[in-house]
């Protein structure tokens, strides 16, 4: 009795771990600085200082977007966080997919909710696992692609229901109504990872002697990796939520050394090699077929959709780095920045906002390592895309009315406005220093086609300093006893 | 007509000019009283200028809400002279509340995203400090739409509730170059207090931000012209657009205070059509220097 009452203290600890961990996601995808804002305007009148940013960092701390930030970019602070993830799941199984996976957690909460009906997976859905979680990881880290993490990374798929998808929601739903945590075992590439290692383990649990085979433990377990008829647990499947040792009435179910360790036999360690060498085959195949894929991809979206955020790199670059995690997206201060689409990649439109000059969120929060790291000063130089006028529909150039709405908001000084020979002032480009942030495409008044737009360009470049541009105005005149007025 | 088709028929017209001037609107009895306070900073500017304008109480009576409406347009730092002087908006601030003001709201639609404008700019802890009260504009729900059928441009906006809801106004532009108005202050500071300015840019400028002054008068306009930014405005691309003039300018009339205004950036006042249209068409002040009362103090 004394070790069950241990094991609910410790399923409880795993529970509160779990809500802090899903809470802080959650609130990492825009819902933290709206929170700020709403009690501010309650507490004092005025939205608080926003000081949330640092939520989003709990993204870097996901297996998914952390093994492809160290693929994309060699990232040490991402390579230690994936170290620390896997080791620690040496040492307690599959823990990650309970305590910080924030769609295992949503799993975890629509199964409570889904009382009616507590069906654990079945074992032949998780023949899937491997081929897939090879296949995805293949094409991730030999292709250096992240078209499956895209679809199935479950940080990723967390993040499009975070910022408001219904058809990844209803879908996750509708599998844990059916069968719990089939997502995890069945088509998750993180859980895949994580269960060889776990499978492995030198620890684990297992049941004891003491089990009277009253199968409490396979009514709570969410997904179905334990049978007491033959008393075998599969650790690779055990996410260590604890239920099933917290339910025991006898406290049959203990921690210590795990039965699937051994060294794998003839035939496994045959089947084993084939399915890394099939997944570096695949990834191979992606690399080569990588370059290919941007020019595939459908020209009218690149053409509409084409201005990705700073640090983007290149076109071909960030639509295979990139997994539309959303959270860039959520963050955008100049609400700017819009998601993927089916097949498209996360971009910028200059109709819902502007990339705020003196904000480079997207590049901090960034998780994939699909933007690469930009200081401040270099994304101010970063060029995203080019700035293109038409006088034959701006408002300057056809009715002669001054309106400068472009120039006026320009951040670098490339667009202002000059006198043409009938002595307008019309909108004019410097192209050197042109990032292509829309700060004139946005504000621009002419409909239904702006005068003023921001055009793709196919790999980001730096424009020129606008300090080597722009020199120092007339000195200051010292004080004299000349009144100016 | 617009200033294109004006322009080709200018030669014509030429011979004409000079009857021109007889044509306008005539001014209203009485001079305008400017108050041009130079060489200290900001809130001491502040402190000397309204003194010769009666002080605040001759503004602010006991109980009153006023609202503050200073240029916060910019995710800047107030050494850019792109938003007005956080010390300034703080100094008027403050004196209001100590002539009695029940509250006092501040608030600018920003053309950068809001909250790193108001905080950035240092206004926002700066207004705080002294009791002020930050409001948001980047909202539609906070605007009410307003008609004003002697407008020429702009018969109709929608005006942030805090001005119409205030009973007084105080203008608190910062005097810069702007590359569609040419220069902006007093008047063009009025664009704030509109939830369309895409509008504005579209149905001819000029004549829209005179029109927009027609919406509220203000009761006192406090031009900084502590930083002047000479170039590149309103945005500016580095300090390089500033030059520290250390000057303001006071008064009840917007347009005789950007009419002297244009003297600190060196422009013509004819380069800056919107002065002249607000004075001759809507009658919201004078921007002839013969019918100001100039009072120039030392801080």
């Amino acid at each position: 009795m004394g070790r069950s009452r241990v094991w609910r203290v410790l399923r409880g600890v795993r529970v509160a771990l779990a809500v802090i961990a899903f809470a802080a996601t959650t609130l990492a995808f825009g819902y933290a600085a709206d929170l700020m804002g709403l009690l501010g305007q309650w507490w004092m009148g005025a939205p608080l200082p926003e000081e949330t940013r640092f939520l989003a960092g709990i993204a870097k701390g996901n297996l998914g977007p952390t093994l492809m930030a160290a693929a994309a970019r060699t990232s040490w602070a991402a390579l230690v966080a994936a170290a620390a993830i896997l080791a620690l799941t040496a040492l307690l199984g599959r823990a990650y997919c309970a305590i910080v996976c924030p769609l295992g957690i949503l799993q975890d909460l629509v199964g409570a909710l889904a009382f009616w009906r507590k069906n654990a997976p079945r074992p032949r859905l998780f023949a899937l696992r491997k081929g897939l979680g090879v296949a995805v990881w293949g094409v991730a880290l030999v292709g250096g692609w992240t078209v499956g993490l895209r679809f199935l990374d479950p940080f990723t798929v967390y993040g499009a229901i975070a910022a408001g998808g219904w058809l990844p929601l209803l879908l996750i739903v509708a599998l844990t109504v059916w069968r719990r945590r089939v997502f995890c075992n069945s088509l998750c590439p993180v859980g895949a990872l994580l269960a060889c290692e776990s499978a492995m383990a030198p620890l684990g649990l297992r049941f004891t002697d003491a089990c009277v085979k009253c199968g409490k433990c396979v009514q709570v377990c969410p997904v179905g990796c334990l049978d007491p008829k033959t008393a075998t647990l599969d650790n690779g499947r055990c996410v260590r939520c604890l239920d099933c040792a917290a339910v025991c009435p006898v406290g049959a179910i203990t921690y210590g050394r795990n039965k699937g360790f051994r060294l794998p036999g003839r035939r496994e360690a045959l089947r084993a090699g084939a399915l890394v060498a099939g997944g570096v085959a695949l990834g191979g195949a992606a690399r080569v077929a990588k370059p290919l894929y941007p020019a595939y991809g459908p020209r009218a979206a690149i053409a509409k959709e084409g201005i990705y955020p700073p640090g983007a790199g290149s076109r071909q670059r960030f639509l295979t780095k990139c997994t539309d995690c959303r959270l860039c997206v959520t963050q955008c201060v100049g609400k700017v920045l819009q998601p993927a689409g089916t097949f498209g990649a996360v971009h910028l439109d200059f109709d819902a906002g502007m990339c705020e000059f003196y904000c480079n969120r997207c590049v901090e929060v960034c998780p994939t390592g699909a933007l690469l790291p930009l200081d401040l000063a270099a994304k101010q130089r970063t060029r995203l895309g080019i700035a293109a006028i038409d006088l034959g529909i701006c408002v300057a150039g056809v009715e002669g009315y001054e309106c400068g709405a472009c120039a006026e908001h320009c951040p670098t000084g490339a667009l202002r406005m000059k006198e043409d020979a009938e002595g307008i002032r019309v909108p004019t480009l410097d192209a050197r220093l042109c990032i292509g942030c829309g700060s004139c495409e946005h504000p621009c008044p002419t409909r239904p086609i702006k005068a003023v737009r921001v055009w793709p360009v196919d790999v980001q470049t730096l424009a020129a300093d606008p300090a080597d541009v722009f020199r120092p105005t007339a000195p200051t005149p010292t004080v004299s006893d000349d009144w100016l007025i | 007509m617009n200033r294109r088709d004006f322009l080709k028929g200018g030669a014509a017209l030429a011979a004409l000019a000079p009857a021109a001037g007889t044509l306008a609107d005539a001014p209203p009895a009485g001079k305008s009283k400017v108050v041009v306070v130079r060489n200290g900073e900001p809130a001491a500017l502040f402190q000397r200028g309204i003194v010769a304008l009666g002080g605040m109480t001759a503004f602010v009576k006991p109980g009153q809400k006023v609202v503050v409406k200073p240029n916060i347009g910019w995710d800047l730092p107030p050494e850019r002279g792109a938003n007005t002087d956080p010390g300034l908006v703080a100094e008027i601030v403050r004196q209001c509340i100590a002539a009695g003001a029940a509250q006092v709201e501040v608030f600018d639609h920003t053309c950068n995203a809001w909250a790193p404008c108001y905080r950035n700019s240092g206004i926002q802890e700066a207004v705080e400090k002294a009791g002020g009260k930050m409001v948001r504009a980047d909202r539609e729900e906070d605007y009410r739409e307003v008609t004003r059928p002697q407008a020429l441009s702009m018969k109709k906006a929608a005006i942030h509730r805090a001005i119409l809801d205030a009973d007084v106004f105080i203008n608190v532009p910062i005097l810069k170059n702007h590359g569609g108005a040419k220069m902006t202050a007093c008047l063009k500071n009025f664009m704030g207090l509109v939830w369309d300015r895409q509008f504005m840019h579209r149905h001819n400028l000029t004549q829209c931000i005179a029109d927009a002054a027609l919406y509220r008068k203000p009761d006192l306009n406090v031009v900084d012209a502590y930083r002047v930014m000479q170039t590149n405005g309103p945005r500016g691309v580095s300090v390089n657009d500033i030059r520290t003039l250390r000057y303001q300018i006071l008064s009840t009339d917007p347009v005789a205070a950007d009419a002297l205004a244009t003297k600190l950036l060196r422009f013509p006042l004819d380069s800056v059509p919107y002065i002249h249209l607000a004075a001759s068409k809507h009658g919201l002040g004078t921007d002839e220097d013969a019918r100001m009362e100039i009072v120039r103090l030392e801080a």
